[in-house]
């Protein structure tokens, strides 16, 4: 009997309100044997937090309703405050802006635009692959 | 990434390239209002807003150019900077993105020929002196 493919993947959850960003990332991540989740804005990001067992969260810091600052200071203040956060930045974020980010207890950062096979890389290491 | 041949890589960069003509669009509406109404906080807001979209995708998507054009006209539009240029020259510049929108749109290729343009010069001048 074939064992579940989806029982041993790695729950990701993206809030990335821009949906070529979003589809993109999702698509590499699947490939990548992970299951993906979107959350289009911050506040639905916020609603599915609670509601499953992630492995990571990718948080993109522009968002609408909530941005990806309040989401982390949401996640960092809940149960879930062990899931690590991968935050995606503007190039134009300034190294104080990374470091703010840091002390409200984002793990890693990744700067707009990458190549995908570096995604792959960081998420990786944050899931302990 | 195999932009080529793999069938659902194929169809999300159609996605993504089809999404480039509304931008475009949105971009020519901008520059309309400006040559009519002078720059408006909402007109480089709503600018700003699509030049930071494409500066943190395209290259992704294997469009340099569109992304290092993007880059420079969010960086200048983010900046108070923007409102001593004279509207024309904003437009100017917002049309150069526009272009690259539509070649990117017409060829599915990445438009290195306009990195020589004049205006991606003038970019790139405007973008250094915010920093300095």
């Amino acid at each position: 009997m074939e064992s579940d493919p989806l029982i041993k993947k790695e729950k990701i959850l993206i809030a990335e309100d821009d949906p070529q960003i979003a589809r993109l990332v999702e698509f590499k991540l699947n490939r990548e044997g992970f299951q993906v989740s979107i959350a289009r804005n911050g506040k639905e990001a916020v609603d599915q937090m609670e509601s499953d067992a992630w492995s990571l969260i990718i948080l993109d810091i522009m968002m609408p309703i909530l941005d990806g600052w309040e989401v982390l200071k949401r996640l960092k203040s809940s149960s879930q405050s062990q899931i690590p956060v991968l935050m995606l930045t503007a190039k134009s974020y300034q190294k104080k802006d990374i470091a703010n980010a840091a002390d409200l207890g984002a793990t890693q950062f990744l700067r707009k635009p990458f190549d995908l096979s570096e995604l792959v890389a960081v998420v990786n290491s944050l899931v302990g692959r | 990434m195999d932009w080529e041949s793999d069938p659902e890589l194929i169809q999300i960069r159609s996605e993504f390239i089809k999404s480039l003509s509304e931008r475009a669009v949105a971009l020519k509406n901008c520059c309309d209002t400006i040559l009519k109404v002078g720059l408006t906080d909402d007109t480089v807001r709503e600018l700003a807003f699509i030049a930071h979209r494409l500066a943190g995708i395209a290259e992704t998507y294997g469009f340099s150019v569109v992304g290092n054009i993007a880059e420079k006209l969010d960086g200048w539009l983010s900046s108070s900077e923007i409102y001593k240029q004279p509207p024309k020259e904003v437009v100017r510049c917002v049309s150069f993105l526009e272009e690259a929108l539509h070649r990117v749109i017409e060829t599915e290729s990445n438009p290195q020929e306009m990195l020589e343009d004049q205006r991606m010069r003038d970019l790139i001048f405007f973008f250094e002196a915010i920093r300095d």
